[in-house]
């Protein structure tokens, strides 16, 4: 499959939050400032890989020069590249779109050993951060969020507002949201106001 | 609300999970008309089990897999969780039995 | 600050927790009054001496103030006006806040003339049942229903929208505590201390619980200090959570326990950003029940007069809200509650006339304060009558005979505005009945206690009906500790203070006093004890007939301050004993809830959540006008910028696009359509198993059209799959079957078939999908893809390409649903508005316009293609003229059941067309077919229509798709469509199922 040429592309890309998106600050903002930062991520390169071959797993490694997670519910990487533990056999690959990852491991590995889908325009990706963020989250799906159970590089694939989502805990207080892109319009609605009494910012 | 434990998410509400159906049937081959009943028995029939019944419940939400649940029609209690493969029914007796 | 001392003349100088600093002006019924900031309403009402404040259920008799808490029978008000209103609150757990606006309710024009009180005065004749034995099974019931409901009810609702947000929040700890009185702080002490996660929650505005309302001392001091020390150290603690005002009303399966925690129901209205309420789902490795107890009155006659009140209210009142509920005071008891309610209320400054003691005995210790206060106790006696319509004023005292069933000795009256009784106390095991646990009566007590434990809830304190304070401190302690280590935890010391009770002599049971007036059981429901005589002669005796005939505790209280007398004067009728009887199942809420925080913030347009395409924003600024398909909004049709909408515009809109498409070329947004990424080497085997047709000969960049069957042997889905390579495939199906498929087919490579190397993933929202349908649609497509041969021989019918379209890549897929030449037109959706546009933009040489779901389904119909409404789950691939996609050479899913002669029956529905025989009537689908419409019922079905097109501008006539069995289809060629729901009958002619282009030559062009 012919790879989007990024230089040529990344400007017409547009996200599914293209015509939502309102920056600045909202809700209950106090002389503190907003408890809260959101912004979308975008554009990325999200990429699922799948294989049960542990040797094909390790070049890959090898080739990315990347870990990939074997516990449940977690994910390793960098600020630049995550690696997501999706189920068995499966993970996600998430980095700022510039190189063609794709073809990157096409080339290298023969077809029937690893598969890889695409779905960097299928997923909206929303960036929660601040000392309110586990709060908003325990708003919206019934895992346990506390800090002791779901720290930094951990994941979760759960019901997210009553959506399907994966929620990437990059960081103590930062987390990365993915979505189904044609709820992103609604899922954005959902949060601005579940974070609203905290005081938010949109950057 | 039923909480699940999903054998590989972990705990989760049972809203993550779509219920699929009686886990105790098994599909038989295609066959000839000999197997009739057994496939009239796969389809169709279900027994509504009193007590200990296994089900199969997929992680819609999650990560996707078909997980089976023993649970208590009775009691709503969810005695274990598993993998399609596993018979959980046999794991809990032989656990009964070891204790 | 005087000023409104002087107004609230019940209002004892000092003492209490209230800020006299902080007065607060409310209304009750349009009257203007003053309490101070820490009030209920109730307590306030009180401190004004306002007794009237309702009229009961059915017999509209004057009520009053009955409790100090959610228990509350009578004073139910309506609180708040507009679209905040709310009917039915109980003035008892009402916060008092400034401008707060009540009214009472169930009384017409108003509470001292109150006309239908008629009821009181007829009720001989309004026993249990009644309305039902007298007027159910006559003709006039619906005209009877509309006054009897006028009659008898409670408060009336808002029909506004209610302006205020809901919010959810899910938690998680190691040990929940429900009730923060003396049980629960104990508990949280020793489970905080120990390091558990602990959340405690409280429906008060602060913790004590009964502490709050009882003169006890701990370690010397008043019992507030405490509390407050324990909350401070708790609030100090990270690992405790504590939620006051927050009610726990359901203890659900694997220990989830949900609490509504009223955020802002205390204040005029919501702050900026603020909810209303906020419902907390809690799930608990541990729970522990220290929920407390609920005094219960004593059946007597005439017992409901406002001015008579349980004893610990009375208790709460003075003591809490330093308020005096009356002047003079008769206490009528059958435990030790009743001398601490006459300390308590001598000490405030109300005259106690008597306690009245069923018992015969005195319990010694309390004679020294007795002679002190000079109070009089009259012993084995009771209340037996009262007096006063509107309020309390004087009350008949006797003497009760050894065997509880007369009085003895000249009985005589007393003049006393207060009557507190109490009648024993029941442990509040509602939660525990929740989990599924079943209570056990305890004689010593006189009560239901917790049995058996079901789930992870231990209850503790009064709630187990362990009433001394020290056992409630004691046992929180404990069963904290339990749990701790239960849960590999450092078990804490906690040293638990000591208290100034009085041993407690044993409650001797006395639930009625013979007499002659109404006796009351269940205050709200107007339930007497001679309703439940009355049940028991006429053979409903089991709790739960009781419950159903009388209405028993099917109140908003669910019966607090009611099951169990109503359940023990049904015992004694039976002469049986209590735990023979059994008590009714406590199910969720505890208390009354309001729906908001249950939706939370799924309401109006969140309701579910909306799906869109990616060019969804040109469609909205195009004239779209959308039609909800699932959870995707598509859309149905464009007007132009001219038209408004209206019936005519929509019916030329769509006329407009189906020309276009017909004779020159049209775009649909098809995204919606479900998209599965199928990669592995055991593919091909894997759709051979899935689809009934083949799938191994496919070649490399050839799309085919395939059906599923469940494996019942009917139709599950339909749609293409291309093969892209060797060992990648791409499936499509209906928008509707996309998640159902992908579960499908999920189940059978995790279950049955885990030996297939297949992986299957959605990538539905990966790609934008655009249909480019019409005779010109080749035109359009060559000057999009200059450099690609695109004509019939280079990409057939069926053919599938990977291309670059202005350096976008795109899969463009020869098929048609439109029966016209077509390419399906795949992007990556975050290119989707950029290349839809394109299209528009080389399309305009040939006036391409976007088409929505309404000239799309007119085209498939005439074409005569099957969709959702064809594929409905009771069709066969034969029903729906699909039988050679059926391969003999191979198994597949529902291969083996199809064959059932059910199935194969010739004479079943099959796939027709349908016409109105006047060319113009438009079929509703759905309509029955039938032979002739004027026959009398029962009429043989034929069959119905399936989908309808209301206007074909191709054909210029209505068509519609329908099934008719089949020997009907071989002879007759007429037939009626009926649809009696909209009195619509239209005779209807029998037709191909394909109207256009049967030989499908257009889509091979
Ligand atoms: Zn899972």
């Amino acid at each position: 499959m012919t790879e989007v040429n990024t230089s040529k592309n990344s400007l017409r890309r547009q996200s599914g939050l293209a015509h939502v998106i309102n920056y600045g600050q909202f809700g209950n903002v106090t002389l503190n400032g907003p408890s809260l930062f959101i912004c979308e991520r975008h554009p990325l390169t999200i990429l699922q890989l799948d294989t049960n071959k542990s040797k094909t797993l390790t070049d890959i490694s090898n080739l990315l020069n990347a870990e990939f997670p074997h516990t449940t519910n977690t994910c390793k990487g960098d600020d630049e590249r995550r690696i997501i533990w999706l189920g068995p056999n499966r993970w996600l690959i998430v980095e700022p779109e510039h190189g063609c990852l794709q073809t990157l491991i096409k080339n290298e590995f023969n077809s029937s050993e690893v598969f890889l889908t695409d779905l960097s325009h299928g997923k909206s990706t929303v960036r929660l951060r601040g000392r309110k963020a586990r709060d908003v989250l325990m708003k919206g799906s019934g895992i346990d969020w506390h800090l002791n159970s779901f720290g930094a590089d951990y994941c979760a694939h759960t019901k997210l507002f009553d959506l399907a989502a994966t929620v990437d805990c990059r960081d103590i207080d930062v987390f990365d949201i993915y979505i189904a892109r044609g709820f992103a319009e609604d899922f954005w609605g959902t949060l601005m106001d579940a974070a609203a009494e905290f005081g938010y910012q949109v950057d | 609300m039923l909480i699940i434990n999903c054998p590989l998410c972990g705990p989760r509400d049972h809203a993550e999970f779509t219920y699929v159906g009686d886990a105790t049937k098994n599909r038989p081959e295609n066959g000839d008309s000999s197997n009739d009943h057994a496939w009239y028995d796969f389809v169709y029939l279900r027994d509504n089990p009193k007590g200990l019944h296994e089900e199969l419940w997929q992680h819609s939400f999650g990560c996707r897999c078909f997980v089976k649940v023993l649970r208590n029609t009775l009691t709503h209690e969810i005695i274990a969780t598993g993998m399609p493969k596993d018979n959980l029914i046999l794991k809990e007796k032989g656990l009964e039995l070891s204790v | 600050m005087f000023r409104f001392q002087s107004r609230q003349q019940q209002r004892l100088d000092d003492g209490g927790q209230i800020n006299r600093l902080a007065p607060i002006n409310f209304t009750f019924d349009g009257k203007k009054f003053i309490g101070f900031d820490g009030d209920t309403l109730a307590s306030a009402l009180l401190a004004n001496g306002v007794r009237l404040v309702g009229r009961s259920f059915k017999y509209h008799r004057p009520r009053g103030i009955y409790s100090a808490g959610i228990e509350e029978p009578n004073a139910l008000v309506a609180l708040r006006s507009g679209d905040r209103h709310e009917p039915n609150t109980r003035a008892t757990a009402i916060e008092l806040f400034p401008g707060l606006e009540a009214k009472s309710q169930n009384r017409w024009p108003n509470l001292l003339l109150d006309y239908l009180q008629i009821n009181n005065l007829l009720s001989p004749f309004l026993s249990a049942g009644f309305y039902y034995k007298t007027f159910m099974g006559l003709p006039g019931w619906h005209f009877y229903e509309y006054f009897i409901r006028k009659a008898a009810g409670m408060g009336d609702g808002t029909k506004f929208k209610d302006p205020d947000k809901y919010d959810k929040k899910h938690v998680h700890c190691d040990i929940l505590i429900v009730g923060g009185g003396p049980t629960g702080i104990s508990a949280a002490v020793t489970a905080g201390r120990a390091g558990a996660r602990v959340i405690l929650v409280d429906n008060h505005p602060k913790l004590g619980g009964q502490l709050n309302g009882e003169r006890y001392f701990l370690d010397k001091k008043p019992a507030h200090h405490w509390v407050e020390r324990c909350v401070e150290e708790l609030d100090g603690l990270e690992n405790v959570t504590i939620a006051t005002r927050t009610s726990a009303f359901g203890y659900y399966d694997s220990d989830v326990v949900n609490a509504i925690e009223s955020v802002s129901d205390h204040l005029p209205e919501p702050l900026d950003y603020q909810c209303r309420q906020r419902l907390w789902q809690i799930r608990a490795k541990k729970v522990i029940l220290a929920t407390g107890a609920t005094e219960r009155p004593i059946v007597f006659s005439n017992n409901d007069r406002p001015g008579i009140m349980l004893a610990s209210a009375a208790r709460r009142y003075v003591n809490q809200y330093a308020v005096k509920p009356g002047k003079k005071a008769v206490i009528f008891t059958n435990n030790d509650d009743g001398y601490k309610t006459a300390f308590d209320l001598a000490r405030s400054g109300v005259e106690v006339v008597a306690v009245v003691d069923s018992r015969k005995n005195i319990p010694e210790h309390f004679e020294k304060e007795l002679n002190e206060k000079d109070i009089e106790v009259i012993a084995s006696s009771v209340v037996i009558d009262t007096y006063g319509y509107f309020g309390l004023n004087s009350v008949k005292i006797g003497t009760l005979s050894h065997d509880g069933k007369t009085i003895e000795s000249n009985p005589y009256i007393v003049s006393a505005d207060l009557l507190a009784v109490s009648g024993g106390w029941s442990p509040n095991v509602h939660l525990y009945c929740h989990s599924g646990g079943e209570p056990v009566y305890n004689d010593s007590i006189e009560a239901f206690v917790p049995g058996e434990l079901s789930q992870n809830g231990h209850s503790a304190g009064a709630s187990r009906g362990s009433f001394s304070l020290t056992d409630c401190l004691q046992e929180g302690h404990n069963i904290a500790n339990t749990m701790a280590k239960a849960l590999n935890l450092e078990v804490a010391e906690q040293i638990i203070p000591e208290t100034n009770e009085n041993t407690i002599v044993p409650i001797e049971a006395l639930w009625r006093v013979p007499g002659k007036g109404k006796k009351f059981v269940d205050l709200q429901d107007d339930v007497t004890e001679s309703d439940i005589t009355l049940a028991h002669r006429e053979g409903y005796v089991s709790v739960e007939h009781l419950k159903r005939y009388t209405t028993l505790g099917m109140g908003t209280d669910q019966g607090k301050t009611s099951n169990l007398n109503g359940q023990a004067i049904m015992a004694q009728e039976k002469s049986e004993p209590i735990e023979k009887i059994g008590t009714t199942t406590f199910r969720p809420p505890y208390t009354p809830i309001a729906l908001g925080p249950l939706a939370g913030r799924d309401i109006g347009l969140s309701y579910k959540h909306t799906r869109r395409s990616a060019m969804h924003n040109w469609h909205k600024q195009n004239g779209a006008i959308f039609v909800e398909a699932g959870q995707w909004l598509r859309p149905q049709y464009y007007l132009n910028e001219m038209e408004q909408p209206s019936k005519e515009n929509m019916d030329k809109a769509i006329s407009r696009e189906v020309q276009t498409v017909r004779t020159s070329v049209g775009l649909v947004d098809v995204s919606t359509l479900g998209k599965i990424d199928i990669q592995g080497k055991d593919s091909a085997e894997f759709l051979n198993r899935v689809y009934t047709n083949g799938w191994t000969k496919l070649p490399i960049g050839k799309a085919r059209y395939g059906i599923m069957l469940r494996e019942d042997g009917l139709v599950f889905d339909d749609g293409t799959t291309s093969r892209l390579d060797e060992f990648h495939y791409f499936m499509t199906t209906t928008t509707s079957n996309a998640a159902a498929v992908l579960s499908h087919m999920e189940y059978y490579l995790q279950v049955q078939w885990p030996e297939l190397d297949v992986r299957v993933t959605s990538v539905t929202e990966q790609w934008a999908a655009m249909a480019l349908a019409g005779p010109k649609s080749r035109n359009v497509l060559s000057k999009l893809l200059p450099t690609i041969n695109v004509d019939n021989e280079s990409f057939p019918f069926m053919g599938v390409r990977e291309v670059d379209i202005e350096g976008v890549p795109a899969r463009i897929f020869r098929i048609s649903f439109s029966g016209e030449l077509s390419y399906e037109i795949n992007v990556p959706a975050d290119f989707g508005e950029f290349i839809w546009q394109r299209i528009l933009e080389v399309g305009k040489a040939h006036s391409i316009r976007p088409y929505g779901t309404e000239a799309m389904g007119i085209m498939r119909i005439e074409k005569g293609h099957v969709a959702g409404p064809e594929l409905d789950g009771r069709t066969t691939a034969a029903d729906l003229g699909l039988q050679k996609l059926l391969s003999t050479k191979k198994d597949f899913i529902g291969s083996k059941m199809m064959d059932r002669e059910g199935l194969k029956d010739k004479n079943r529905p099959r796939l027709v067309g349908l016409v109105p025989v006047d060319k113009k009537s438009r079929v509703k689908s759905g309509a029955i077919l039938v032979k002739d419409p004027t026959l009398a019922p029962p009429v043989p079905k034929l069959g119905h229509v399936s989908s309808s097109a209301y206007l074909s501008p191709t054909l210029g006539h209505p068509i519609s798709l329908g099934f008719v069995s089949g020997d009907i289809i071989e002879t007759t060629k007429k037939i009626w469509a009926v649809s009696p729901l909209h009195n619509e009958n239209h005779e209807l002619e029998i037709t191909d199922p394909v109207f256009y282009d049967q030989k499908s030559e257009r889509l091979h062009d």
